[in-house]
């Protein structure tokens, strides 16, 4: 059965609002969010995906909101969900073995270390990210394989929904051709992805439907094909301040 | 005038109410998380033996440094003084209360607050920082769970055996110095320090190091996770951990030692 992430009129509010009264149902698609306030985007992922309480409202998967305590229930429920942060997010107390170890024992106790291992090595391969740097502490790292390895942690454990916080920030053209195939295979696999990217339009466009927030609630909703031709001024708006970037 | 000052007044009091209670759930979550360290020692096993390793093993040098020559100045102090009035066998009862009762423990924890508990504090407000603590979140850990548990047990843990450890080389160092002076056999040094001995002396040495353990780590963990975005917060966050830490420490010794040996 098919996974279904449902926004229930989800109220949050810092010093700006950023989202208001916001409604939807993500299913095994490409989601791109647009908003006028593109320095807020981060925060409206982690409400979506359960790292900030909003006000009012609530984040259902399968029924489960996702912002809860950590409780059995509810660590099944984030094992199901990935992150990919905009920087940092590596623990940089441990080298990057116990970083990618740290999700994958947690929620898989039972894979003996070589599998894991085996799986690491394969994933790490396809960024094209050596295995010697398994050893390194992070702060050793450039920025750009310490983001390629954000997406090796998260695609670690399989997640069934997947946020990217701008993913292509600090990558190498090498590491965005990896991230680009892989965001692919896992559209087809109809795993739900929900992004926002300030720095490569070409992600919107690959999207299955892009949403438009504006003041933090709901615009509208289409494939950034069909957006480009709109007349109405905030898309318009919205679509030139992306491309201009 | 009359109702700023009453404002102000409340917003103080609200203030104080909403720290205290986020304070005292941090510690009821510390415990609640107790029992789940055990079942997830997979993940959380390396946390604590590195802390041990960093406030146990790696301190025992400063700490043998401070214990010997505190029990030394004690000895010299006391045989400077105490022949004067006629007390020179007081000695042996001053290097017991002293050290075993008070110095021990309260020595052992300031040196503590000074390398782990400004470590702590430090190491945490830079995960906040560096979005670590919320990575954490993301994989339905708790950050309770993953980095202040393992923490307050290891810090805990060193504590204890650190103060025995403070103890025994400080009662040496006194022996040191005493020989220097007057060439007294071990065995007799021994033997007039263990009838200065009582049970409850060591017991009150245990529950004093467990207490400071608890309250340095809490305190610490606590200020460190209360940054919020920017790494100037950090140094802040430290010095009030470090402020308060000693604040606390000193507070439960005081209230320590009026149970055990006033009650």
């Amino acid at each position: 059965m098919m996974q279904k992430l449902e926004a229930n009129k989800v109220f949050y509010k810092k010093e700006t609002q950023l989202l208001k009264d916001f409604s939807f149902s993500f299913g095994g698609q490409l989601y791109g969010i647009l908003s006028d306030q593109p320095e807020e985007n981060s925060n409206v992922l982690k409400v979506l995906a359960g790292l900030i309480q909003p006000d009012k409202g609530k984040i259902l998967l399968g029924g489960e909101n996702v912002y809860t305590s950590f409780q059995k229930k509810e660590r099944a429920v984030r094992k199901q969900i990935g992150f990919v942060f905009q920087h940092g997010g590596l623990l940089s107390n441990l080298n990057v073995l116990e970083n990618l170890l740290v999700p994958y024992d947690f929620h898989f106790p039972e894979i003996s270390l070589d599998r894991k291992k085996e799986k690491i090595s394969g994933l790490m391969d396809f960024f094209g990210l050596p295995v010697k740097i398994l050893t390194e502490r992070p702060a050793k790292l450039t920025i750009s394989t310490q983001k390629a390895l954000l997406f090796v942690r998260t695609y670690l454990t399989e997640p069934k929904i997947i946020f990217y916080d701008d993913p292509f920030m600090n990558c190498s053209l090498e590491i965005k051709k990896s991230i680009f195939k892989l965001i692919l295979k896992l559209k087809e696999e109809k795993i739900i992805q929900i992004f926002s990217e300030s720095v490569d339009v070409q992600l919107y466009e690959l999207a299955d439907m892009v949403i438009l927030l504006q003041q933090g609630a709901y615009y509208s909703s289409d494939t950034f094909k069909v957006l480009k031709k709109s007349n109405a001024d905030f898309v318009t708006g919205l679509i030139s301040k992306l491309l201009a970037e | 005038m009359v109702q700023k000052i009453s404002l102000a007044f409340a917003n103080r009091v609200r203030l104080f109410y909403s720290k205290t209670t986020s304070v005292v759930s941090f510690v009821f979550e510390i415990l609640y998380e107790l029992k789940n360290f055990f079942l997830q020692r997979k993940i959380t096993r390396l946390i604590l033996i590195r802390q041990i390793l960093f406030t146990g093993f790696e301190a025992l040098g400063l700490i043998s440094f401070v214990a010997v020559a505190v029990g030394g100045i004690i000895i010299l102090e006391g045989s400077a003084i105490l022949p004067g009035f006629g007390q020179s066998k007081l000695l042996y009862t001053i290097l017991v209360t002293v050290i075993l009762r008070e110095l021990g423990g309260l020595l052992t924890a300031f040196i503590i607050i000074a390398r782990s508990g400004t470590a702590i504090a430090t190491e945490l407000g830079n995960m906040v920082v560096n979005q670590e603590v919320e990575s954490l979140v993301s994989f339905g850990i708790s950050p309770v769970l993953y980095l202040v548990v393992p923490r307050v047990l290891g810090v805990v843990l060193s504590m204890m055996a650190l103060t025995i450890y403070f103890n025994v080389a400080a009662l040496a160092g006194g022996w040191f110095m005493a020989y220097l002076f007057a060439p007294i056999p071990i065995l007799d040094f021994l033997t007039k320090l263990f009838s200065e001995i009582s049970v409850i002396d060591v017991i009150s040495s245990f529950i004093k190091s467990l207490f400071f353990g608890f309250v340095v780590a809490v305190v610490s963990s606590y200020q460190g996770l209360q940054v919020n975005f920017a790494s100037t917060e950090v140094p802040q966050r430290t010095i009030k951990g470090v402020v308060l830490s000693l604040s606390w420490v000193i507070l439960f010794d005081i209230l320590l030692t009026a149970i055990i040996y006033l009650v």
